[in-house]
């Protein structure tokens, strides 16, 4: 975890709604999101990549993943695969949060792990209430199963 | 008895809680075989149980249909209809790239007395759902879909459309009343 991931839950850890991470290599969008949903209420922490989100959830991350699908390196159906390989799908929900209008084929065979397709730019109040839907879905799973 | 079988994937939650909000009982057996992990099941049963006065169960193999209820298909499993009566699993591959396959349960409907058949697809990825509105539609039941612009992701819809086999092309408001016509013998 880097010092704005600490600086973000410290800020935004107000109401207590839940942990959403934020993964993305634009910085901008990780700003915006985490501005928008922290001042919703929710503890944020971004992850600028793939890899930064594996770590994460291995060091216990669980809540809501917004994921981007172009990113360098590791992009967002590999870090899928990267999280269901590892078994680190524990008490998470993943949604897209992507500029792709449409997921390539990539996406064949990881359709039941992705709860929801959003897209680029997002509207605010859009991005909080589906989170919000994310989230309440996940505090009645258990994902022990 | 009226047989509706729904298929959805990626997005697909929040659209069904669209649709099935203050959804009222009808003399109709929905199925829904969304694409979910496993732990979310019944979760997502509990949910939709809790928008509607239809009965809404996740059943187990050898389940009678009764009609007033929505019946929500296990992850995990392929979900068929022995005789449009009772449930079956199958624990098969994959078939597009998913499990349960929203074609598998289309497909093994039948035509049967004076039952009354209908096939919906709503939004994900990929074409699962386009063999069983064509199998349902061959067997004069009624087929529609997401209107691909209302859907998060509109391959599943689209692949739908493209078979030719649709009648219907909906935004989910209208997709709830095109299920109550349905249900209670309008359409």
């Amino acid at each position: 975890m880097d010092t704005s991931d600490i600086l973000a839950i410290n800020m935004n850890d107000t109401k207590g709604l839940g942990k959403v991470m934020i993964v993305d290599d634009d910085a901008h969008v990780r700003i915006a999101v985490r501005t928008i949903l922290g001042d919703a209420g929710f503890t944020v922490v971004t992850a600028d990549g793939g890899s930064s989100c594996i770590t994460h959830l291995k060091e216990g991350f669980t809540g809501v993943i917004l994921l981007d699908i172009m990113m360098p390196g590791m992009d967002g159906w590999d870090t899928i695969r990267k999280i269901l390989d590892e078994d680190l799908y524990h008490n998470i929900i993943i949604a897209m949060l992507t500029a792709k209008s449409a997921p390539d084929t990539k996406m064949i065979g990881l359709q039941e792990w992705v709860l929801d397709y959003l897209t680029k730019p997002f509207d605010p109040d859009v991005l909080v209430e589906r989170t919000t839907y994310f989230m309440n879905f996940l505090v009645n799973t258990d994902t022990s199963i | 008895m009226k047989i509706i079988v729904i298929g959805s994937s990626t997005g697909g939650p929040y659209i069904l809680e669209q649709i099935f909000s203050k959804f009222p009982l009808i003399p109709a057996v929905i199925i829904i075989v969304q694409h979910l992990p496993i732990s979310f099941t019944q979760t997502f049963c509990i949910q939709i149980r809790a928008l509607t006065k239809m009965n809404v169960v996740v059943p187990t193999p050898g389940y009678v249909l009764h009609e007033g209820e929505i019946l929500i298909a296990p992850a995990g499993v392929h979900m068929i209809l022995e005789k449009n009566r009772f449930i079956a699993f199958e624990d098969g591959e994959k078939v597009h790239g998913v499990k349960p396959a929203v074609d598998k349960t289309m497909i093994s409907l039948r035509q049967r007395g004076d039952d009354h058949l209908a096939g919906v697809v709503l939004t994900g990825m990929g074409q699962d759902g386009a063999a069983g509105i064509v199998h349902i539609r061959n067997l004069g039941g009624y087929t529609l879909v997401q209107d691909p612009d209302t859907a998060p992701i509109k391959s599943m819809p689209q692949s739908a459309i493209d078979t030719g086999k649709v009648q219907d092309i909906l935004a989910p408001p209208k997709i709830t009343q095109a299920l109550i016509r349905f249900g209670t013998g309008q359409s």
